[in-house]
């Protein structure tokens, strides 16, 4: 595989949430890359700070939100609040950043479509935005191109129509191509598929894929669900109580799990085509992040638990190049190796 | 995750014994916990409204005033209509704190027997504004239907009239005093009330819940109550906090241009219409009944926000 | 099978809504039209289909949410259309819901013990409170959580927790049928399996018969033991839940399950999968004959004449002019 450049770095990331109850902490120390042409999956349950992570780095955390510690390199740059002067700085560049070489796409279109503009107006307000001088008519050709690019039938009729008058699946189509507008080094997609039938997610996904393809943009994929990461992704972070417990290939991940997180996950999920497998649920709730506990943050729902996995953070363990997991099982085979080996 | 595993076993190797290797047993394990501490709606309520600063302020300032209208006409030895030819647009001064008005009559004692005007009015319209306007707005959004449209045209129809119209027409029955005030103003206020509740019940009935409840076979009236009313109290409440100024300031202004309370009885109105005509010379006399017009006003409504705050189930 | 109680019959069951928006003209939207099919007791039969579908509504107006314009649906026997006093009583202690999403359907006000209590209160079943109290706790105890959580209040318990609560209070009555109307869909996936599998042991322990609507076809297949599919207000394939994933017949059961993501990386990426064109027509304005049509792959001149029947093929149901 040729070198390929890194798009976005994230390096020991903190985010903490001020609320009524005290301080939650979302995510707790992660760090983790993509590279350009790269499709990295972030799974997690809701809580495990899988989107609030990625709205770090989109500058999109709620008031009562701060990236408490931590860098974000994003093409070369530091876009984590320290790394700039004051918050209006760090607004303000990234504003520039948003909508241009960083894209997003979220769960529900019709929250980011602007329901009062034409989709078209929508788009070429985005192309002209970023690229002031290249003039209504050249604005109206790329709208047109970049529709006809999504698959969205007739374009030059339907970038008339207002929002409503798509369907859901072509609504996560127009801000596909929105994202898209600006040729972005990094999307950002949080569960596009979420909201959408099984068979209009299908066709979403390969949209999705296709798209990575033709631009070499990094794509960075949130979901819950293991089915749509696995035929996706080519990186999966598996994330777990603010941390990532395991990061690997897509193989890797389904194939040889090393995380009891990991391996529970794969349990719960029913494989149509595999026949009489029982589903084995994760017992118990996930952790409460008012309170993240101090060790392994899977500790109480683990059935392989141990007295230090409630003490102590295990670092993570290297199981090839592309494959790391943080679990005190393997450190424990280590030892037991080595015993047996004097 | 750079760790590499031989570095962090010569981290670790002389920290942790073998010992921690242990599995935990089940009941060292916590699964199951339950968030947060048991809190009901209100106390989680109450919680958030005391630390707004401003609503705390305004709920000791209108506490005072309530007990100031009380006790301060009963303990005074002055009385609203006591003249004291002696001291004639006095300042403020020792036996008279905030002076006198043209006539020698003590302000400080007016001002409070004002408040008692201004706040029964207030909390009149707003008792009659929650008991009409509440029961009219959970019957036509249950009902629904048909009785809901006519029902809900008969309010444009109170809406339409102006409040003056039922001022005049109330005292021409009750006569010139405060109680007429508080129909008049009651009864043209409550129709907002309705709306809002209606609207509430119409959103909340379609809520999963009610229709659980209705599944299991609970009756109309059981839905209602133990289901549909506790859930939309706090906009009740808000909007109830919200009429007391509305009503405080629409008998201010009546009593201002002249109808309402008559003389020598104290309204606020009627205080400020009074010193209108000293306004050159005497100014102070006009700036009490405005001052206390003017805080009860924003101290109500800072309350008011603070309790839409602190009720809103979308701000958890 | 066939010699397998059915508890719930429905017989060309039509749901129809009006649409009051605008002046004038009054649309009409077919939810359902024209469903017919039996649970047996103890079974899961399990409902797919798209958003639009009317699978929901369906489940809906067996629990007497919606009213049906035409068609019967006999539960017990017994037209719940005409139920009154004792019978509707007993209809109400019989059949359940459960809904999908589990912080809209606990009253944010009631603590988890009011909740449960109150179809008992409504019923009055257990006329002690000491009684009814001791009935909670069991009820919590099957559902997994702990006696002492009675005087919590909702918003304290995470998704799957609450979802528990609601199945308690389900079967506070002792059902013999619940609708189980998207029980998983707001949850996450290691809790959905939660879920499942309680689901399962309340059915295996109680013989309770659930109705499984969902679109999460992995865990239809799962926890079914006969699913349908519907399209459009129609059923357009029953049969045995196995079979029907392990050969569809129907265009559209074929798409659907091709369409499923396979949380395999490697098998996942070489299937064969048949990408649907467009999507749902509207329930107001349905395609003439089949209500497929518009995005099948093979349609024919015949298939816009007339809708298809459901006829029966190879131990199946199935509504297609190919096959059979």
């Amino acid at each position: 595989m040729e070198q390929r450049k890194t798009v976005l770095e994230v390096k020991n990331l903190k985010v903490e949430f001020k609320t009524d109850q005290g301080t939650v902490y979302a995510v707790r120390d992660v760090s983790f890359d993509v590279k350009e042409g790269e499709i990295l999956g972030i799974v997690g349950e809701s809580g495990s700070g899988k989107s609030v992570s990625m709205l770090a780095v989109m500058g999109l955390l709620a008031d009562n939100g701060r990236i408490a510690d931590g860098d974000i390199i994003f093409n070369g740059e530091n876009i984590a609040l320290k790394g700039f002067a004051d918050g209006k700085a760090y607004e303000k560049r990234m504003r520039e950043i948003r909508g241009n070489t960083m894209a997003m796409i979220f769960q529900d279109p019709m929250t980011f479509l602007n329901p009062v503009l034409t989709v078209g107006q929508q788009l070429r307000e985005v192309i002209l935005n970023h690229n002031p001088d290249i003039g209504k008519a050249e604005a109206n050709r790329r709208t047109v191109e970049l529709m006809h690019r999504v698959g969205i039938p007739a374009p030059e009729t339907r970038i008339h129509q207002y929002p409503f008058e798509f369907s859901g699946g072509m609504r996560q189509r127009v801000v596909i191509a929105i994202a898209l507008a600006n040729r972005p080094k990094l999307i950002i997609a949080d569960e596009p598929t979420t909201a959408l039938d099984v068979t209009i997610q299908a066709q979403v996904l390969d949209l999705i894929r296709e798209m990575s393809v033709q631009t070499n943009a990094a794509v960075i994929m949130i979901s819950h669900d293991l089915g749509v990461v696995a035929n996706l992704c080519d990186r999966i972070n598996m994330m777990y109580g603010g941390k990532i417990v395991e990061t690997g290939c897509a193989h890797e991940i389904f194939h040889e799990p090393n995380h009891p997180y990991t391996e529970g996950l794969l349990k719960c999920v029913n494989n149509p085509e595999d026949d009489g497998r029982e589903l084995t649920p994760i017992p118990g709730s996930p952790p409460d992040m008012l309170k993240p506990p101090a060790g392994c943050p899977f500790v109480d729902r683990c059935d392989r638990a141990m007295r230090i996995c409630k003490a102590q953070m295990p670092l993570a363990t290297e199981c090839s190049d592309t494959h790391s997991s943080a679990c005190w099982l393997n450190e424990k085979k280590r030892r037991e190796e080595a015993e047996l080996h004097g | 995750m750079e760790q590499s595993s031989e570095k962090m076993a010569d981290i670790l190797s002389d920290e942790i014994r073998d010992e921690d290797f242990e599995l935990l047993d089940e009941s060292e394990k916590d699964s199951e916990f339950v968030a947060v501490k048991g809190k009901t709606y209100f106390q989680d309520a109450w919680s958030r409204f005391r630390r707004n600063w401003l609503a705390m302020i305004s709920l000791a300032f209108l506490f005072v005033m309530i007990v100031f209208a009380i006790v301060v006409p009963i303990l005074s030895p002055y009385t609203y209509d006591g003249m004291d030819f002696a001291q004639i647009n006095a300042l403020p001064n020792a036996s008279h704190w905030l002076g006198t008005d043209r006539f020698g009559r003590d302000i400080f004692v007016r001002i409070m027997y004002g408040a008692r005007i201004s706040l029964s009015v207030g909390f009149a319209a707003a008792a009659l504004n929650l008991v009409i306007g509440v029961a009219y707005g959970v019957f036509c959004g249950y009902v629904g239907g048909k009785t809901d449209l006519i029902l809900m045209r008969l309010v444009d129809i109170i809406y339409s009239v102006p409040i003056l119209l039922y001022v005049i027409l109330a005292m021409l029955i009750f006569g010139s005093n405060i109680f007429s005030m508080m129909i008049a103003i009651g009864i043209s206020s409550w129709v907002g009330m309705a709306r809002l509740v209606r609207g509430q019940i119409l959103f909340l009935k379609e809520q999963e819940y009610a229709q659980a409840a209705f599944i299991m076979g609970a009756s109309r009236a059981r839905i209602m109550f133990k289901h549909l009313i506790v859930n939309c109290l706090g906009p009740i409440i808000v909007n109830t906090t919200l009429i007391v100024p509305s009503a405080i300031f629409t008998e201010a202004f009546l009593a201002f241009v002249g109808i309402g309370i008559s003389l020598p009885q104290a309204s606020w109105g009627t205080m400020a219409n009074d010193a209108r005509s000293l306004l050159q010379t005497q100014p102070l006399q006009m700036l009490w009944p405005v001052l206390a017009i003017s805080l009860t006003m924003l101290s109500l409504n800072f309350i008011g926000d603070g309790l839409s705050e602190a009720l809103d189930p979308k701000k958890r | 099978m066939g010699d397998r109680e059915v508890i719930v019959s429905i017989n060309h069951l039509k749901t129809y809504f009006q649409d009051s928006k605008g002046f004038g003209k009054k649309r009409i939207i077919r939810a359902v039209d024209d469903v017919s099919l039996d649970i047996y007791r103890g079974e899961t039969f399990g409902l797919v289909g798209e958003s639009g579908s009317g699978k929901s509504t369906l489940g809906r107006t067996i629990v007497k949410i919606h009213q049906p314009t035409d068609g019967k649906i006999l539960v017990n026997g017994q037209d719940i259309a005409t139920l009154s006093g004792a019978a509707l009583k007993k209809f109400q202690k019989s059949t359940q819901l459960i809904f999908q999403d589990p912080y809209a359907s606990l009253n944010p006000r009631m603590t988890v013990g009011e909740i449960i209590r109150e179809p008992m209160v409504i019923h009055r079943i257990y006329p002690m409170r000491k009684e009814q109290d001791e009935r909670v706790a069991e009820l919590l105890q099957i559902v997994g959580l702990k006696p002492d959580h009675i005087l919590r209040y909702p918003h304290e318990f995470s998704g799957g927790q609450r979802q528990r609560i609601s199945i308690a209070r389900t079967l506070a009555l002792g059902p013999e049928f619940i609708v189980c109307d998207e029980p998983i869909s707001a949850l996450d996936v290691s809790i959905q399996a939660q879920i499942i599998n309680l689901l399962k042991r309340i059915q295996k322990e109680l013989g309770i018969a659930y109705l499984f609507i969902a679109h999460d076809l992995s865990m239809v297949k799962y926890i079914s033991d006969r699913i349908g599919v519907m399209y459009l207000g129609h059923i357009v394939e029953l049969g045995d839940s196995k079979e029907v994933y392990g050969k569809p017949l129907h265009p559209y059961t074929q798409a659907l399950l091709s369409a499923i993501p396979i949380p395999d990386p490697d098998a996942g990426r070489g299937k064969k999968r048949i990408i649907l064109r467009g999507e749902l027509p509207s329930p107001i304005n349905p395609p003439s004959g089949c209500p497929f049509r518009t995005r099948c792959p093979y349609a024919m001149k015949q298939c816009a004449e007339e809708r298809p029947k459901l006829k029966e093929v190879s131990g199946r149901l199935v509504a297609c002019y190919r096959v059979g």
